[in-house]
């Protein structure tokens, strides 16, 4: 092998542990050249994982329970290996903690695709979001009527309904990304998922329960599922109101 | 060595040590005498420079993972300045150093040529062509720093596409070929024998452990059928037994217990594998 072979071979190695589509497109020729048995190319594939692992360690912190779950199941490589496979190396190492931590829930929210990979069983998870309600205020406009914006964030379910969850990751008004939305003042959690009713404690205003990953009109949320301690606390027929009629809007902050 | 200017030398003997995280700083803090040394990475301190008012007091060890020492591609000018400045500031007795790369000439149609990161360090093909380049930056290293290079073994989780030299025969040639000292990551070293099959005390054998002057221990986590490095778990009992048969054959002056990835690992759970690895020593 001369130099110039030596050289790419080094870099086609670095290339594979990256990830970026567009070497993907180069993939199979490189790989011939690399002479990569099949066992070797799964090792390096759950190396990639593991470097992703290591630089989703902020994870212990922002969200443990996740990162419990993972390590507990035997599978936290085998997630991270999976979710390189959706999003490039090259890409998460260019990202700031806030947006390797949207995108890997975004990634783990997804439980077919968990599942596809045989790892949602083992985890236990089956759904995450955050979304947040937005007031629909033109730009030259002060607000109508607002009198509490409702941040709906981040959450975790199980797909068993006996269990218990708590809420999941830090406090939502002091998590970050969170601080940086205006919309604060009414923090909501919610959980949606996989059909089934699953409510989960939250600690400030009350608890919605979303059945499926569509999100229902506020009216529907407020008459099938909302708890008497919901209702004492908000005011489901202003909410409601302020959905229906476009004054707030749900937006999908993963998006 | 040749290099060594001035620099500081560890008083234990062998100092036992901690890498730096969050748990060494609440450690240290409360029993500032329960190491004798603190492994700081550069990396670390240029992104948490603020972590240094906790660091100064204390013997410090630098390592590092920016060199690409096993690389084609070399660091930038400003990397080597601001990794000068660390070793003055920390006054390190030496720089450790991983037998690795991350930087590397892109593939990609987009970017051809340009030199980017794997933003971790990647185990090198190991055969001449590697050993000679490896030597010969790591001379390159010692002569600008100034100081000893320690050079790390790195665990293998693969076999390296264009190897043909097996590790331990990879890293007697690159320090039979250089004057860097001998870092041994016992761990890595363990991980390696399982993932490639080998007995670790014969393979140990076929080392220069007189070349040694710093240890590495850590945890493995086993999946996937692999074990891997693994910072936030304890150090298993049988990579203990490999510290104490180093520990007979040769003199070593400093063993640092590396966890430093956040974990659950208590405080009181790494106190005590630092005494565990005192009473070893000892012995």
């Amino acid at each position: 092998m001369n130099s110039d072979e030596h050289s790419l071979t080094m870099s086609a190695v670095a290339e594979l542990v990256l990830r970026r589509p567009e070497f993907d497109t180069q993939l199979d020729t490189d790989l011939s050249k690399l002479h990569l048995s099949a066992e070797d190319l799964r090792r390096l594939e759950l190396f990639r994982g593991l470097i992703c692992m290591i630089k989703h360690a902020f994870m212990w912190n922002r969200t443990p329970r996740i990162r419990k779950a993972l390590k507990y199941s035997g599978s936290e490589i085998a997630f991270f290996s999976a979710y390189t496979r959706y999003t490039s190396l090259k890409d998460i190492l260019e990202w700031d903690i806030d947006q390797r931590e949207l995108a890997v829930l975004t990634f783990a929210q997804d439980a077919s695709r968990l599942k596809s990979l045989g790892l949602a069983k083992a985890m236990g998870i089956s759904g995450l979001a955050a979304h947040v309600l937005k007031a629909n205020v033109p730009n030259n406009q002060s607000p109508p009527l607002l009198p509490m914006p409702l941040h709906l964030t981040c959450a975790y379910l199980r797909t068993n309904p006996s269990i218990t969850t708590g809420f999941y990751d830090n406090d939502p008004r002091t998590s970050s990304w969170c601080n940086e939305c205006q919309l604060k003042p009414g923090t909501v959690t919610v959980v949606y998922g996989v059909g089934e009713p699953i409510a989960i404690a939250c600690e400030s205003l009350a608890r919605i329960v979303i059945t499926s990953k569509e999100w229902v009109k506020a009216s529907d949320i407020v008459n099938e599922f909302a708890t008497p301690e919901f209702k004492s606390k908000v005011n489901l027929e202003l909410l409601s109101s302020l959905v229906s009629h476009g004054i707030m809007h749900v937006e999908h902050r993963y998006a | 060595m040749a290099h060594s200017k001035n620099r500081k030398t560890l008083t234990s003997n062998p100092s036992i040590g901690l890498s730096y995280s969050e748990s060494t700083r609440r450690i240290i803090a409360k029993t500032p005498s329960i190491v004798d040394h603190i492994e700081v990475s550069y990396e670390l301190l240029e992104a948490r420079p603020e972590s240094w008012e906790h660091l100064q007091a204390h013997p410090l060890i630098l390592h590092c993972a920016s060199l690409s020492l096993a690389g084609i591609a070399r660091p930038s000018e400003e990397t080597l300045v601001s990794i000068r400045h660390w070793l003055n500031e920390t006054n390190s007795p030496w720089l450790g150093e991983h037998i690795g790369y991350h930087l590397f000439s892109s593939l990609s149609a987009q970017n051809k040529g340009a030199i980017e990161t794997t933003g971790y360090t990647l185990a090198p093909p190991m055969n001449a062509t590697t050993v000679e380049r490896t030597a010969n930056q790591i001379e390159e290293a010692a002569k600008y720093f100034g100081c000893d290079i320690l050079v790390e073994n790195p665990p293998l989780y693969y076999t390296p596409p264009d190897s043909t030299l097996t590790q331990p025969e990879f890293i007697n040639s690159i320090l039979s070929s250089s004057n860097a000292s001998f870092l041994l990551d016992l761990t890595h070293f363990k991980i390696t024998s399982i993932n490639c099959g080998f007995c670790p005390l014969h393979a140990l054998g076929q080392l220069p452990l007189e070349l040694i002057r710093e240890i590495h221990i850590s945890g493995i986590r086993q999946e996937q059928g692999i074990a891997w490095d693994d910072h936030s778990a304890v150090v298993p009992h049988d990579v203990l037994d490999l510290l104490a048969y180093v520990c007979n054959k040769t003199h070593v002056e400093a063993i640092t217990l590396e966890y430093n990835l956040t974990s659950e690992l208590s405080d009181s759970a790494i106190i005590e594998q630092v005494q565990a690895v005192r009473d070893l020593v000892r012995q």
